[in-house]
């Protein structure tokens, strides 16, 4: 009978000395063929998602000029286009599109991104609303992931099916409920009720970092929950169809604790789906981020690109989505290289 | 690799925590807005207890802002919140209406293309240095000089044809000149007086240097602001030795801070939004603003302007529908809006809500078969229910509508930039009542002067309309125009008013000498615990 050989075996199996060396040559060899790619990747992307911003933005309703005139109403008909003439002319939006895309990449290479409509320099408002989203990005990918790990090991080790029915009705509880309700949810019983969370607002770790723990908590578990709730689903999932599979029956065959099994040959073979759902998940965060930052006054890009919609500030729209796409390809590169180590397969072929 | 739980466990524990750590020591910026932890809230209460003097008051506001420069406005809430508390500007408003004096102490407007002002002597800036009548001109130049405002990125106050210059003809007197009258002392969205030549040397997007009532300590984009009090405020030092704002981008965490005590008291709670905040211990609601909201009438084009029709579609207003839907009952209506203000007893139009009747008005008028689409603005809650509820009833006077929900800015391009919207628009806000600029607001001047047609649309609103601008803002003759828009607002139906409903400013009980000025304006540096 053939047996499949499971990744973790794979890798166990492979001889320290020159295969070890050739074995690693080969992976970051492949990696590296890997990053190339991405990264010319990452140009062609790069390129036409600012072209399509650039279209997008200049097809909505409203204008910048519009916004930063304001609705003063003591401007007659005549003055008004008078002010908007002279302010078209200073934004620029007086030469064609094609023209003002091409001023604006040529500044994006230079690290100009222009200015908000307020006049402050987009990448000092963007770089300002950087740090805090990646902070709650990270520490609810965190939460999330080894949460879902836990709960989904805990899932499948126990006995008790009642529990796993609990922990997949929870679950499903998670993943149907908004995320705006859940954080309204989590503010009445944190910060209303019980008061030991502070209900909204951002506090800088340099500020102290017992403070910034204390208002990460409520917007981490805002993001984190439903994220968890669909990580445990997958690896769940994962580790029901590992534990059938014949590599598994052959591991208990030669006698290796229920332990040993499921560490060394479940986990990571049961991983791999859940790997690539990581990946989509931190992809398409900002969309996330956009209503828990609103809910907790999370002063972050999703905040920022609320704000900046609405007050037509393409520049800052055009920076937020740029960083947006850039941390999508970034993201899928890093899910490819993980790929990369947990399955040798993936890099066979390479 | 053999992972045993313990092991597993104790890894994820050691990366979560490695992770929080290395997020806890990512550098950060100048300023923050600490959290409370339990013994801050303590001490917070005990600041605010009556035997206190000075202490601390922390406001949450229902905006977010990105930076604090005094060029570009960013709206009602920061000129009239931050715009106040670190800059001064050159008149206020009292809450009758009467301009008072500021920076500017005495103010000519007798020859229509020229002010003369007078600058208040003694004042100095944050950083000590004092204020002179070149720093005003400047400050004044960065909203009207083209190529000031272009570095600047300021909201303009006059057209480029508009102005001419602003010079100091001395240390405490300013000459601004104009080709025409422009009335921008009481722009509604104030000239904040900086040094001279201070845009490039000072970053105004995250710095203050103003001679407003309190210094700048703190400042997070997007989250809040920290102030301290100016010890050298040319009114007196303010009592408050610590004031900041919490920005709230949502009207629910908004009211969760104030019920968790993250905040003392809100700002701008929206009549709708009332009822979540009241009734919370330790605090009162006070009225800081008339928030109105009015339909703008486009009587450049057919059907309105008709007046006939105007008078006639004015019986479909079901206000009591209105009130319920979109103030909770808490509005009032009124067919004049002046009359929404202390004091003022002008004319009121009698009119019932009836759809048969306005049916029966418009066949008189031989409008039987009109179109009159309606435009809001998206988050407006209250206009879209109320738009809602206008809409059934113009479908059962026969008048065919269409309900339209734009984004701000579309609405604003239509609106005022473009002028292009067709039958009635919605429109809300503090309205600067009664100011001149009061007429302004509720008669588009798209709709009344030559925006589509050669010459006037509405020849006696246009005459109206221009008389009223000619007219200085200082001038009695103001007092007998507004009177006369009444009249015709009354008569003619040149706007259709719905609301105004108190804009609510939740503080704590022991706190006196907030000045709100029923505008929208609030000014903190009385303020102090009783």
């Amino acid at each position: 009978m053939t047996v499949a050989t499971p990744a973790s075996d794979q890798r166990s199996s492979t001889d320290v000395d020159e295969a070890g060396v050739s074995s690693s040559r080969s992976r970051f060899a492949a990696i590296a063929a890997g990053a190339v790619g991405q990264l010319a990747q990452l140009l062609v992307v790069l390129l036409a998602v600012s072209l399509l911003t650039f279209v997008l933005l200049d097809a909505l309703p409203g204008s910048a000029v519009g916004a930063r005139i304001g609705p003063l109403p003591n401007f007659s008909p005549q003055e008004r286009a008078e002010l908007t003439a002279a302010m078209s002319k200073q934004l620029g939006l007086d030469k064609p599109l094609p023209w003002q895309y091409a001023i604006w990449v040529r500044n994006a290479l230079t690290g100009d991104l222009g200015l908000t409509y307020q006049g402050i320099e987009v990448r000092h408002v963007v770089g300002e609303r950087l740090a805090p989203t990646l902070q709650l990005a990270t520490a609810s990918i965190v939460v999330s992931t080894a949460g879902a790990l836990v709960v989904s090991l805990w899932a499948y080790r126990t006995r008790l099916r009642p529990v796993r029915g609990v922990i997949q009705a929870f679950t499903t509880f998670l993943l149907v409920t908004p995320a705006f309700w859940l954080g309204l949810l989590l503010v009445i019983a944190f910060a209303v009720k019980i008061g030991w969370l502070p209900s909204a607002g951002y506090v800088r770790p340099s500020d102290g970092l017992g403070d910034f723990a204390r208002v990460l908590v409520l917007p981490t578990l805002t993001l984190a929950l439903p994220q968890l709730a669909l990580f445990f689903r997958y690896l769940h999932a994962g580790l029901s169809d590992a534990s059938t599979s014949p590599f598994v029956t052959s591991a208990r065959a030669r006698g290796l604790s229920e332990r040993a099994v499921t560490y060394r040959h479940v986990l990571p073979n049961a991983v791999l789906p859940t790997i690539t759902v990581v990946g989509l998940v931190v992809g398409s965060m900002i969309s996330g981020l956009v209503i828990v930052e609103s809910v907790f006054s999370w002063p972050g890009l999703g905040l920022l690109l609320v704000d900046s919609v609405k007050s037509k500030d393409n520049n800052t729209v055009a920076a937020i989505v740029l960083i947006t796409a850039t941390s999508y390809v970034v993201v899928a590169f890093l899910v490819d290289v993980a790929y990369r180590l947990v399955d040798p397969r993936t890099r066979r072929g390479a | 690799m053999n992972v045993s739980r313990r092991r597993f466990l104790t890894y994820s524990a050691a990366a979560s925590a490695g992770t929080l750590a290395a997020l806890g020591l990512a550098p950060g910026g100048a300023s923050a807005v600490p959290a409370r932890n339990r013994a801050a809230r303590r001490s917070a209460r005990l600041e605010t207890s009556p035997e206190a003097v000075g202490g601390s008051l922390k406001i949450g506001m229902g905006s977010v802002v990105d930076g604090l420069t005094p060029f570009a406005i960013q709206g009602y809430v920061w000129s009239q919140m931050l715009g106040f508390v670190f800059y001064d500007p050159l008149i206020k408003k009292s809450a009758d209406g009467t301009i008072l004096p500021c920076l500017a102490t005495e103010w000519d407007t007798s020859d229509p293309t020229k002010t003369i002002l007078k600058i208040r002597e003694g004042v100095t800036f944050h950083d000590g240095s004092p204020l002179t009548a070149a720093d005003v001109a400047y400050s004044i130049a960065a909203r009207a000089d083209e190529e000031l405002i272009a570095s600047t990125a300021g909201r303009p106050i006059m057209t480029p044809s508009q102005w001419v210059s602003a010079e100091a003809v001395d240390d405490y007197t300013v000459e601004v000149n104009t080709t025409e009258r422009v009335e921008f002392l009481v722009n509604p969205q104030p000239v904040l007086i900086v040094p001279k030549d201070s845009f490039g040397t000072v970053n105004f997007a995250n710095q203050v240097l103003g001679t407003g009532p309190f210094k700048l300590s703190k400042f997070t984009s997007g989250t809040g602001v920290e102030a301290v009090a100016n010890d050298d405020y040319w009114d007196g030092r303010p009592p408050l030795d610590q004031l900041s704002f919490a920005f709230f981008a949502d009207p629910a965490t908004a009211s969760t801070g104030l019920r968790s005590n993250q905040v003392d008291g809100l700002y701008d709670v929206a009549p709708i939004n009332v009822d979540a905040v009241s009734n919370v211990p330790g605090k009162v609601l006070t009225e800081a603003a008339t928030y109105a909201f009015w339909w703008i009438l486009q009587m450049g084009k057919e059907p309105l302007d008709n007046p006939d029709v105007r008078r006639a579609l004015r019986h479909c207003f079901d206000t009591e529908a209105m009130n319920l839907a979109s103030f909770r009952g808490r509005g009032t209506h009124t067919w004049n809006p002046f009359n929404l203000y202390a004091g003022n007893d002008g004319p009121e139009a009698e009119v019932a809500y009836d759809p048969d009747t306005a049916r029966e008005l418009l066949a008189a008028a031989g409008a039987s078969d009109i179109s009159v689409p309606i435009l809001c603005i998206a988050g407006y809650d209250d206009g879209i229910a109320a738009a809602q509820i206008l809409q059934q009833s113009f479908q059962d006077a026969g008048v065919t509508c269409e309900l339209e929900i734009a984004e701000a800015g579309d609405w604003l391009d239509r609106t005022y930039t473009n002028g292009t919207w067709e039958g009635i628009t919605f429109n809300a806000g503090n309205l600067p009542f009664p100011s001149k600029n009061f007429f302004d607001y509720l008669v588009n001047p798209s709709s009344v002067l030559s925006a589509y047609k050669e010459g006037d649309v509405v020849p006696e609103v246009a005459e109206l309309y221009r008389e009223i601008n000619a007219t200085p803002f200082d001038d009695p003759a103001v007092d007998e125009l507004l009177a006369q828009a009444q009249q015709m607002i009354v008569d003619d139906a040149i706007v259709y008013f719905g609301f105004g409903a108190p804009v609510s400013l939740v503080l704590p009980e022991n706190l006196d000498g907030v000045i709100a000025n029923g505008f929208g304006d609030v000014e903190w540096h009385k303020a102090s615990f009783a």
